[in-house]
Order: structure tokens, then C-alpha cells, then sequence
């Protein structure tokens, strides 16, 4: 681990400002609703207001008739496949026979201005013959009515290590069991989702607010017919992602593209709030059956989980998702003996898909819990429980990988408990909850969390990344990468550390959105792996063009390659600072000795071996870890809960930007607040009825905590600067942390999250409710 | 809400209205559809498209602008009801110079992040700014609760207005001391 004094880079490790910050601001950032070009048409598309059922009629006359309506598509006018799944293939992009959500758009149409648009798409009449919906997971796993031909099951990811379970629980010296549930999370992006695309070149041009321009590419190529090298996608500045522009968009790109392509105009589709809560993908709700064993020296030895996730109507991203949660599902520790299954279900509900975690909060938030029970069951302490349980180099996670780097888990538990002053509140919290006349409780919640970094085991194939980096004789530099800032600092963490690598100064340094045509396939923006991913891309491109630079150099001050270094715009002789050559001049050099300073990155994420079978191997290369510690004050007369304060330790390897990482930490706090305690997606018969902001409440000013962050930097050895992911982990420790402190405040371990003011009134005042507690909501 | 410069009447829906108001100190006199709000006339007709429109609904605070000096949802205010006002967007408060405090602020404490709702958040912070010289914590909380934002956690958003606050109020102490 460096120390402040050892870090011997000029801009890797600084707090630099964000690169993008003031054109944001000032409110000069191009969204794509900000685009507009000659002639453009406005979509809309039309969804089933049923659950599920058979298409009978659709009848676009009376839409067609209206004037200034442009054109009115559905299946049957699909230039190319009607298939949409990214990774199943069992969607269509416009529903033709069957409709299997409250929803599913069968139909888009396309006008000259949105109220027309708006007004034809009303004008639309469909004929169903409704069907029995199938609208939890108990009813979809007893498969008596399916909603795909195939059967109910998504996936079923099993992991099993040791020999016996049951004997193995025999064996503890204690046994816990309970199921939890969780619902939905809407993930808000505040710019709701949308596209653009235009008619070029023969092919097409989409822009718009994308987390995977490349998914998007392909997606809009098979509905169209065309080669990708005739789809050319260029990204805008997105307006908030958080897994929810990862591979919905290719939805809305598909049907803009394609009435583009056939109308032969630019075509404008962005989904209004309400349409976009109804029918984009959510984070899968949950039923989790846990059952651990522990030994007498505080040491878990068996682990038994069951877990039922909503995977809506569609695969979407499930068999992803779900694979995270298989590996996840024990937490960051070492047990000897586990068996899981984690299955994914159809039910005629919304398709749930990526979210910030990737189905782990869910499963985070039950272990947790159990841990919780446990410690508050034995008198054990929470922190000691944790590390005496806890993964480091050389012990083996539950799906038998051994960790051999980069494994910061034990600091963070230990920097967690002093950051916090956990032991002094603890005593404070005590005390107040011992006084009656007191009108709220205190409590403090723990929890601890690993994220394999990039796609893994079930996703290497994707796991690749492109760059491409330009210096211009006047020693400017243009960066194009395969991956988007959406919000998280991409851009400038990138352009610290192609700066730091090349030599230059940070403001010589200027992004190019991603563009398909400049960048190769860089797979997707998510799984906390751009800093990695494209960091190590524009490594391997900004090493071959330093390489130049350094020979210029050394030409140009008469030393030999060896004894040029190059920072912050100069590049020096070693051993005389003062003899210099300038990046600007160096560039100018290079330009009139015809040494072309253009280069492309390329970058593989390390190769992993795991067995889908036994669930056994090396499902990710490396590991981010954290533990967070919450505070929570409950009212006993109302149930609503503050959380006042939370103390984040995170190891991400190398903090690129402290500045920036707890930027990071702050935003997943507060969607892992609005997570546990706020957000409440109501869904009744299959209709979503919390389409607005005021129903699906998020948290305000008003509703955050204050929020401690704390870093342990053990480097990872194939990170940029020895970088590991945050995105994702900001978010992960936060639900179950919060409602192990709400559960510690109230004297009961809350079984159903969101954890809401009403469930905790009624615990509270020992009114026993156990209705609607057991299915997933 | 009666308007002031126009009648209504015989108002049909698809109907164009003819209004003027003021737009960052600009006169503007424009033909807009009776339906539109003043987001729509802004984003659509001025191509003043820093103001943001979230939700459509009121309830996301990207489409605040200041109107005849109160700070409003520009996606809940009715075309008809622009006519006489004196409307401010990013776009005019931006280069005032008294928000270069705040704009600074927010750059150096990162107080942005998808940036979908910063606009929003300047014109709250803006008005904010010029209510209270010295606000409270309680006040900032308050004065931005209307804006949502879904990845700052907005700590370093309150950091950022705190930051500014200390600039302006310094600014004017050595206006007043010279």
C-alpha cells in the first residue's frame, strides 16, 4: 500500500476537477433531447395495457388518418428480425402474437410533433384475449400456467462445496433460518430514456443515452438487416445510467432506427417518466431462503440458500445478473460447506435486468441479516464475527476461489469500526435507547461486501476493451474509448490517466464520446469496469505513443531513451531537470519528422476458469471489498427512520481521484437509503402503480446522511496504477447496513425491504402482521 | 392562474397564442400552441435547452428557472401564463456575474455528476443565494429539496453552495471595504 508520500505520480491519486464539470453546469451539455435535426419525427410507442395475452386485432386506420402522422409500425413492418433479447433470444422487439407485460410495446408511431405523436398513439386499437397472468414467484415456479412455452425457469445457478451440507449443519454448534424479500428498484436516471437516429450513409446514425453503444449497434442491426460497419452509434452525455442503460436502450434504438431507416427522416423517441418507470427493466425482486450454521468458536461452517428471483416476462440480462448473484450470495467470507441455488423465474411482470450491484444487494442484504442475527443471538461482535470469518490472500471464497492478491477486506472492517467511533456510539446508543422517555431509538448497523471486478467467468467473451488516442502538432490530445461517462468521473479518471502515462499536462487532454466507428467493440459500460477496461486500453496505446515521444526526446536533448521522464507536459533528462523539451514541442517535432503520434489500445480483462455445474472456480479475477457502518435514529410514535450517518471503507485498489471515489461513496449511499427505507415500487394485478416521481419516492437533501469515506488502497496487479472498481460497491454494503441498523434500533430483524415507517410502527408497537410478508411484492 | 396580457375565451386546443414575456433580459414576442408549457417554449421554440425536463410532472426540480424573482417548475407553468413575465434560465443566469461563485463552487467540489439536474440546481442555489446571504444548513437543505438528483447523494452539492456563500459574502465585504 503506497502512502501519500510514496505516490510518486503527478496526476494519478490527485484530487483533479472533473473534466466535464462546467459544461454541465452551465447547461451547455448535450443531451440527446437536446439534439435536433431538419425534419425530424417524434416516436411514441404504444404498450399493452394487459399483463398477458393473445394479440387478436391491431388496427392503425384511425392513427393514420390523423394528420401529420408519419407512420404507424408494428411487427409486420420490421425490415429485419423482430428480436430484441440481448442475450436470449425470446423477445420481440414489437410484440406480435403475445403479450406478456403490462407494458410491452406492440407499436410505435412516428408524427411530426410529439402532441401528434402523443395523440396517434392513442388512436391505436387493440383486440387481446386476455390471459391468467402469472404474477409472483411461488405461482411461477409451481409452473401451472407458463408464460414462455419453454417452461418458467430463466436460470438456475447452483453452487455446492464440500462434501455433506446436512451433515455439516448437524455439526454446528447453532443453525439459523429465515427468508427474506425485496422488492423492485427503478433505477431514476434523471434523464428518462431516448434516442435519435438518422438515415446516412445507407445505413444509420443513432445518437442518444446509452451505457452499451455497442449493444445498441448490434440490437439496431438485426432489427434493420444491416451490417454493424452501416450502424454507427455516437453517445451523448447521459443523464444517469446506474445498469439502467445498459441494454434497454437497444429497444427504443431498434424502433427509432427502424422507422428512420424506412421514413427516411431523423426520428426522436424519448419515453416520458411515466412510460419510462412502466416499461424499462428494474432490479429483480427477490425471495431468499437462508439457512447458516455456526460453530462454537464463531466460525460459519455451513450455508444453505434458496433464492427465487423476478425475472419479468423477458430473459433481458437475468442469466447475468443472477450468475452475480451465485457467486455473491455467502458475502465476503470463508465457508466450508454450501449449497445454493439461485433461480430465475418469468413471471408476466416488467423484465428486471442490470442495476447498480448486479443482483447482490439483494442477496447482500440477507446474509447480512443472518450475520446480524447471528451476533445479536450470541453476543458476538459484529466486527470480530466478520473478520474471523473473513476472506484474505490464501483463503477461499465460497466458490472455491483462492485469493492470491489485492485483498483489503480485514482493513476495511477494522477502518470501518474506528472511523465511525463505532465502540463510543455504540454506548451513547445504549444508553439513550435504555431511557424511556426518549421518542426515538438508535441504532448502528454493520455490513460488509466483495464485488468481482468486470464480467467474469460468464462473461469474458465480452470482456475486452478499445482505445484510441491522437496527439496533434500543437500537442493537443483527442481520447476515444469504448466505454461512457454516464456520471461516474469516466472521462476524467481516463484523462488522468492517459495524462499521467503520456507525459502531458491534464488540459491538453480532450474526450471524443464514444463513436463506433473510431473505437473497436469495447463491450459494455458496467460492472464497475471502465477505469480497468479502458484505462488499461489507453495504457497499452498512450505506452506506444510515450515510446515515440521518449525517442524524440532523447534525439532532440542528445541523451539516450533511457534517461528521458516525462511529466505534466516536459519531458525531462533524468538527471537535469532544467534540460527539457516541452509535450507542445515534442508533438511539433514528431509532426515534421513524419512519426505519426496516432495509436490504438487494446485491452483483455484476465482469463478465468470456473465450472457452472459445481459453481466452482475463479468466477472473477479480483475483488473490491468494503464495510459500511450506519447510524439510524427510528421514532417510536411514527415509525419513519433518519439515517444519520454512515462510514463507507472502501478497497478499490489505487483511488485514482479521492475526490472523485467519494463523489462515488456519497451517490450509492443515497440510492442504497432510498433502497432500504424509501423506495416502494407498488405493482398490483401486473400494473405498476407508482408511475411518478411523487409515488416512487426517492431521497432529497432532506433524506441523506452524512457520509465518512475511508479508502485502503491494496493494489490489484492488472489495474491501471493498480485500480479496481467502485461504481458498483458504492452502492452494495448500504441496504443491508441500514437495515441492520434500523433492525438493531427496533429489537427485530426486518424480513421485507424496503423497510417502511407503517411495517416498523407495527413491530414496534408488537402488532404481529405477518401477512404479505412472504411474497415478493 | 388568470394571465394578464390575454384572453381566452374561445380558446380550441390545437390553437396558437401569441405571448411576450422576457427572457434573460431580452424582449421575446413568439407564436407558441396553447398547449405548450414554458419548458416547451424554451427547449423547443428558443432552443434554450439547458433547462431539463425529468419528469414533466413537477416533482424532479431539472426545469426550475426563476420568474418574476420566485424560482418555478418551468414544466407546470402554462403558456398563457408566461405572457408579461420576466423569466430567467441557465442560460441567462450562467453569465451573470454573481453566480460565477456558485459555477466555481460546483466545478471545484464536483458538485455535479450525469449533470442532468445541475441546472436545476444552480437556479435553485442561485435564488437560494440571493434569499439568504448566510444560509443555514437547514435553509440550503430546505431551498433544494425540490431538486432531485440520483448520484450526488448531494453532499457535495450543499458543500459546494456552503463554499459559495463564503465567496460572495467575501466578495461584497471587500466590495464594501474599498
Amino acid at each position: 500500500m503506497l502512502t501519500k508520500k510514496q505516490n510518486l505520480y503527478s496526476v494519478v491519486g490527485k484530487k483533479v476537477n472533473r473534466v466535464d464539470a462546467y459544461e454541465k453546469i452551465v447547461g451547455g451539455a448535450r443531451y440527446v433531447d437536446d439534439l435536433a435535426f431538419e425534419d425530424m419525427l417524434f416516436a411514441k410507442m404504444v404498450c399493452s395495457t394487459i399483463p398477458s395475452g393473445r394479440i387478436k386485432k391491431i388496427d392503425k386506420s384511425r392513427a393514420l388518418k390523423l394528420k401529420g402522422v408519419a407512420g404507424v409500425f408494428t411487427a409486420e413492418d420490421i425490415t429485419g428480425l423482430n428480436k430484441i433479447g440481448c442475450v436470449v433470444d425470446d423477445q420481440p422487439l414489437l410484440a406480435k402474437e403475445t403479450v406478456r407485460f403490462a407494458g410491452e410495446p406492440f407499436a410505435v408511431v412516428a408524427a411530426e410533433t410529439r402532441e401528434i405523436a402523443e395523440e396517434a398513439a392513442g388512436l391505436i386499437d387493440i383486440e387481446y384475449e386476455p390471459l391468467e397472468p402469472v404474477l409472483t414467484v411461488d405461482e411461477s415456479v409451481s409452473e401451472k400456467i407458463k408464460v414462455h412455452p419453454k417452461g418458467n425457469v430463466v436460470c438456475h445457478y447452483k453452487v455446492r462445496k464440500g462434501d455433506n451440507i446436512d451433515e455439516a449443519f448437524n455439526k454446528s454448534f447453532k443453525v439459523y433460518e429465515k427468508t427474506f424479500t425485496i422488492n423492485y428498484q427503478e433505477h431514476l436516471y434523471l434523464e428518462t430514456q431516448g434516442c435519435v437516429a438518422l438515415p446516412e450513409n445507407e445505413g444509420i446514425t443513432v445518437y442518444g443515452s446509452f451505457q452499451c453503444p455497442f449493444y445498441v449497434q448490434g440490437a439496431v442491426a438485426t432489427a434493420l438487416g444491416l451490417p454493424l460497419a452501416k450502424v454507427r452509434i455516437l453517445q451523448c452525455v447521459v443523464g444517469g445510467g446506474f445498469g439502467g442503460k445498459e441494454d434497454v436502450p437497444s429497444e427504443y434504438a431498434a424502433k427509432a432506427a427502424l422507422l428512420a431507416y424506412v421514413l427516411k427522416k431523423p426520428v426522436k423517441l424519448i419515453l416520458d417518466r411515466a412510460q419510462d418507470l412502466m416499461v424499462s427493466s428494474k432490479r429483480h425482486p427477490m425471495k431468499m431462503e437462508y439457512k447458516v450454521g455456526v460453530t462454537k468458536k464463531g466460525k460459519m461452517n455451513a450455508l444453505k440458500v434458496r433464492v427465487l428471483a423476478d425475472s419479468g416476462a423477458y430473459t433481458t440480462l437475468s442469466t447475468v445478473v443472477l450468475f452475480r448473484s451465485s457467486v455473491h450470495f455467502g458475502g465476503p467470507y470463508v465457508i466450508p460447506h454450501v449449497s445454493g441455488d439461485i433461480i430465475g423465474l418469468y413471471t408476466n411482470r416488467v423484465p428486471c435486468g442490470a442495476y447498480r450491484g448486479f443482483g447482490t444487494p439483494q442477496v447482500i442484504y440477507a446474509m447480512e441479516s443472518m450475520i446480524n442475527i447471528i451476533c445479536n443471538d450470541m453476543g458476538w461482535d459484529p466486527f470480530e464475527f466478520r473478520k474471523n470469518n473473513a476472506l484474505k490472500k490464501g483463503a477461499s471464497s465460497i466458490t472455491s476461489h483462492k485469493i492470491k492478491e489485492s485483498c483489503g477486506l480485514i482493513e476495511t472492517i477494522d477502518k470501518a469500526r474506528k472511523e465511525s467511533e463505532y465502540d463510543k456510539r455504540k454506548k451513547e446508543f445504549d444508553k439513550w435507547n435504555a431511557d424511556k422517555s426518549k421518542r426515538t431509538l438508535k441504532g448502528l448497523g454493520v455490513s460488509s461486501i466483495f464485488y468481482g471486478m468486470n464480467l467474469g467467468a460468464k462473461g469474458w467473451f465480452y470482456d475486452k476493451a478499445g482505445s484510441h488516442i491522437q496527439i496533434c502538432r500543437d500537442g493537443s490530445v483527442t481520447l476515444c474509448v469504448g466505454n461512457v461517462e454516464m456520471g461516474q468521473g469516466a472521462k476524467t479518471v481516463l484523462a488522468q490517466i492517459a495524462s499521467e502515462a503520456l507525459g502531458c499536462e491534464i488540459s491538453a487532454i480532450n474526450f471524443t464520446n464514444v463513436d463506433t466507428n473510431i473505437v473497436p467493440d469495447s463491450g459494455p459500460t458496467v460492472a464497475s469496469r471502465t477505469t480497468v477496461m479502458s484505462g488499461n486500453a489507453l495504457l497499452d496505446a498512450a505506452n506506444k505513443l510515450r515510446k515515440k515521444l521518449v525517442a524524440a526526446a532523447a534525439e532532440s536533448l542528445k541523451i539516450k531513451p533511457g534517461q528521458v521522464m516525462a511529466k505534466l507536459g516536459k519531458y525531462y533528462n533524468i538527471k537535469d531537470s532544467h534540460q527539457f523539451v516541452s509535450f507542445k514541442d515534442l508533438a511539433g517535432k514528431c509532426y515534421l519528422d513524419n512519426v505519426g503520434l496516432s495509436e490504438m489500445g487494446y485491452y483483455v480483462s484476465p482469463k478465468v476458469e470456473y465450472d457452472l455445474q459445481s459453481g466452482q472456480g475463479e468466477p472473477y479475477y479480483v475483488y473490491s471489498y468494503a464495510t459500511a457502518v450506519t447510524e439510524v435514529e427510528v421514532d417510536k410514535k411514527t415509525g419513519e427512520v433518519r439515517v444519520n450517518k454512515m462510514t463507507c471503507a472502501h478497497d478499490i485498489g489505487r483511488v485514482i481521484n479521492p475526490m472523485l471515489a467519494s463523489a462515488q461513496v456519497e451517490g450509492g449511499v443515497a440510492q442504497g437509503v432510498g433502497y432500504a427505507i424509501m423506495e416502494n415500487m407498488v405493482s398490483e394485478k401486473g400494473h405498476i402503480k407508482t408511475l411518478g416521481l411523487s409515488t416512487y419516492v426517492i431521497p432529497t437533501t432532506k433524506d441523506c446522511p452524512e457520509v465518512k469515506s475511508v479508502f485502503v488502497e491494496d493494489k490489484s496487479k492488472d489495474g491501471p496504477y493498480g485500480a479496481k472498481g467502485l461504481g458498483e460497491p458504492s452502492l452494495m454494503p448500504v441496504v443491508a447496513s441500514v437495515v441492520n441498523a434500523v433492525s438493531n434500533a427496533a429489537g427485530h430483524q426486518f424480513e421485507h425491504v424496503p423497510v417502511l415507517p407503517e411495517r416498523i410502527w407495527e413491530v414496534l408497537n408488537e402488532k404481529n402482521s405477518s401477512e404479505d410478508e412472504s411474497e415478493v411484492k | 392562474m388568470p394571465n394578464r396580457n390575454f384572453t381566452a375565451e374561445n380558446l380550441q386546443l390545437k390553437d396558437n397564442i401569441d405571448i411576450c414575456f422576457k427572457l434573460n433580459s431580452r424582449d421575446v414576442k413568439i407564436k407558441v400552441p396553447c398547449t405548450y408549457t414554458l419548458l416547451d417554449i424554451l427547449r423547443y421554440e428558443l432552443k434554450h435547452t439547458g433547462t431539463k425536463e425529468g419528469c414533466g410532472m413537477g416533482e424532479c426540480g431539472a426545469c426550475t428557472v426563476i420568474m418574476d424573482g420566485g424560482i418555478v417548475n418551468a414544466c407546470l407553468v402554462l403558456a398563457t401564463a408566461v405572457s408579461g413575465r420576466d423569466i430567467w434560465t441557465i442560460e441567462g443566469v450562467s453569465a451573470k456575474e454573481d453566480a460565477k461563485p456558485i459555477i466555481d463552487a460546483f466545478v471545484a467540489k464536483t458538485a455535479t455528476q450525469c449533470g442532468f439536474c445541475t441546472p436545476g440546481m444552480i437556479m435553485a442555489s442561485y435564488y437560494l443565494l440571493s434569499k439568504y446571504k448566510d444560509p443555514t444548513d437547514e435553509q440550503i437543505l430546505e431551498g433544494l429539496s425540490g431538486n432531485l438528483c440520483r448520484c450526488t447523494g448531494y453532499a457535495k452539492i450543499v458543500e459546494a453552495v456552503k463554499a459559495a456563500a463564503r465567496e460572495l459574502n467575501g466578495a461584497k465585504k471587500e466590495a464594501r471595504d474599498a
